[in-house]
């Protein structure tokens, strides 16, 4: 062993000047003058764009030797980073050489004049990634394939679901104008069973179509000043009629210190409360239902509020929960009824994460359910309020 | 959404106010060489473009912002909210347009026009030269794909001190750089498909061009154009190289601005 470790050490390489190292490294050297121009180039660069250093040298501008669309990408994108941060990391880049444009990542360097503290040349280094990149654009081309025919699919559901829409709200104007006409009794069993099938489907069809504008970037968020404090407690009492039908209490509690105006997309918070307290009815025959909206952090321009809908309802089976969020996951209690869609809780999520948040599910199953999310609001100055 | 908030709109000084439009790719930290020099004399008004830098990105509009009218109807909310009148607008490359049109459709708020490398349009059509081919384009979006969606780590934010340039001291400076991959698409073809040249000619106001040597995307013959075509304008040749001189030139820059103001 110990012999063998001094053979190691004395083990010398073959004479290597630093000329060398740099003009035959695997990798292409150069550096530029502040306008661009080659000060310097390793022999590997000028080979691969099939230039002698002395017609290089002076005479062309790094820009040059890219692709146009590289060029333009240089002066947008790279030359303001170098000025700016002194310096850039991999930047994926093509060069023309011989017979095929090399695909480069380019890192590089600014050296300053120690005096005016001027950038005095640039030091760039090109690593030839060709194949690499070959592999990374068929990525992003099947990347993007895929993306576009979501979002055709979406499109099209919406469109579906959209035109489904008009002659069902004519099937449901018929149904109530039979049911004020007073029918016989044996009738008036089929026209309620009418009227309730059609308000099933309208909802359903709203759930499509809600989640395919959620599905293809169509929801936009529109923020407005909102009185929170009041809007919480309306959007409580709305659900009041269906409460009282069941034994079931609701409270809303609103911490005093959120701020009464911020920005928030009124509509958009109200479906998913009116979403998490129709759920939290759903499943709870009897018991409570609480609504909390929280500050967790509290700015002068920005306030964190954490909302909270929690119920003492039937829960949520442990191999549920990590599913509630997916499209078209549905309690054994609903799928042996056969309500709803399966979506309120998908798009819920989405219409959270749109605000900014994310949506967080914790139950226990025989002792209730508990969903939160947090949102930073910003705060409508006072003159603007 | 308040304006300012939308988009990011930052002053500072006093005096009659020299508003700065950045350009495609970038965002208002470009005008850290430049901005400061005029600050004793001027408020100076910095904003990102919907769309880039911490602009509300959420505000970004294909439709409204799928023409540059969109931008140039942004200025012009900026300018009425800080309630500026008599503005010099400062624009750079795209933005230069931008600032065109939004004096059109408002000509009484602006009293001047600095337009650095700006161009009415990209792509050769007969006999005028823009420079640009839809090869440069399709080239431009492959190369933005690589460097926003691909494994470069080009884009990630870095703060960085400057050992060299103390002045400068630490800062995020390459926020213009998180721009969403989407819309940064988008706005590229928005503003390299352009066509302005229309436009020009009904510019009344006293205008510098600030031409640079070597721009790729704004060559010399585009600034000769400017100047032929725009009745109140001049143009001003610089030795600096490339397409954005208030950051490799800052001096040449600021001279050239002061000459005009």
């Amino acid at each position: 062993m110990g012999s063998d470790d001094t053979d190691l050490e004395l083990r010398t390489l073959p004479e290597e000047s630093l000329d060398e190292l740099y003009e035959l490294a695997p990798c292409g050297y150069l550096s530029i003058w502040p306008d661009g121009t080659v000060a310097r180039v390793n022999h590997t660069l000028a080979s691969w764009v099939g230039r002698s250093r002395h017609e290089l040298v002076g005479k062309v501008r790094f820009p040059d030797l890219l692709t146009v669309g590289g060029q333009v990408y240089y002066e947008t994108h790279v030359a303001p980073l170098l000025f700016m941060q002194g310096s850039v990391e991999q930047i994926a880049i093509d060069l023309r050489c011989v017979g095929r444009v090399a695909s480069v990542l380019m890192s590089a360097v600014q050296k300053y004049d120690p005096k005016s503290g001027r950038t005095a040349y640039t030091r760039i280094t090109l690593f030839d990634v060709s194949e690499r990149r070959r592999y990374e654009r068929e990525l992003l081309h099947e990347r993007r394939r895929a993306e576009q025919e979501a979002q055709a699919r979406a499109e099209f559901a919406a469109m579906v679901s959209h035109e489904i829409r008009t002659p069902l709200s004519a099937i449901i104007s018929v149904a109530e104008l039979l049911e004020q006409s007073h029918p016989p009794e044996a009738q008036q069993r089929l026209v309620t069973l009418l009227s309730s099938s059609t308000h099933n489907l309208l909802c359903l069809v709203n759930d499509v179509l809600d989640y395919s504008k959620l599905e293809s970037g169509k929801l936009t968020l529109h923020e407005q000043p909102v009185d929170l404090p009041s809007a919480m407690l309306e959007l409580a009492d709305l659900q009041r009629p269906r409460i009282d039908a069941q034994q079931v209490g609701l409270d809303v509690l609103v911490d005093e210190r959120i701020p009464r105006w911020v920005y928030c997309d009124r509509v958009k918070l109200g479906q998913i409360i009116t979403n998490l307290v129709g759920n939290a009815i759903k499943f709870t025959p009897q018991g409570f239902i609480n609504v909390s909206a929280m500050v967790t952090e509290l700015l002068p321009e920005l306030v964190s509020v954490r909302f909270e809908v929690a119920d003492t309802g039937v829960g949520i089976a442990p191999k549920l929960l990590s599913h509630v969020f997916e499209r078209f996951t549905q309690s054994e209690q609903e799928l042996q009824e056969r309500r709803g869609t399966g979506l309120g809780l998908a798009i819920s999520q989405k219409l959270v994460q749109l605000l900014g948040g994310q949506l967080v599910a914790s139950s226990t199953e025989g002792h209730g359910s508990r969903f939160s999310f947090v949102l930073r609001l910003r705060r409508v100055a006072p003159d603007c309020a | 959404m308040s304006v300012t908030v939308r988009n990011n709109v930052n002053t500072s000084g006093c005096g009659p106010p020299l508003l700065f439009a950045h350009g495609f790719g970038c965002d208002q930290t470009m005008w850290r060489f430049v901005a400061p020099a005029f600050a004793e004399r001027y408020r100076i008004v910095l904003f990102d473009l919907v769309g880039s830098g911490r602009s509300d990105l959420s505000a970004y509009s294909r439709t409204r912002h799928g023409t540059l009218h969109g931008h140039a109807d942004d200025v012009i909310e900026i300018c009425r909210e800080l309630e500026l009148h008599e503005v010099i607008f400062v624009g750079h490359s795209v933005s230069a347009m931008i600032g065109v049109l939004a004096l059109l459709k408002e000509p009484t708020r602006f009293s001047k026009l600095v337009l650095i490398a700006p161009s009415p349009r990209y792509l050769d059509d007969a006999d005028y030269r823009g420079g640009f081919s839809q090869e440069a384009i399709d080239g431009l979006l492959e190369t933005l794909d690589s460097n926003y969606l691909g494994w470069s780590t080009a884009m990630a934010p870095v703060i960085l001190g400057n050992p060299e340039r103390p002045e400068l001291g630490n800062e995020l400076v390459n926020s213009f750089c998180r721009n969403d991959p989407a819309i940064a698409r988008h706005f590229a073809r928005v503003s390299f498909l352009c066509d302005h040249r229309a436009e020009l000619p009904r510019v009344q106001v006293p205008t510098l061009v600030l031409q640079c040597s070597n721009d790729v995307i704004a060559p010399h013959f585009v600034g000769q154009y400017m100047e032929r075509v725009m009745p109140n304008s001049k143009v001003c040749y610089m030795k600096a190289s490339g397409h954005c001189p208030h950051l490799s030139d800052p001096e040449e820059t600021v001279h050239a601005m002061r000459g005009f103001l």
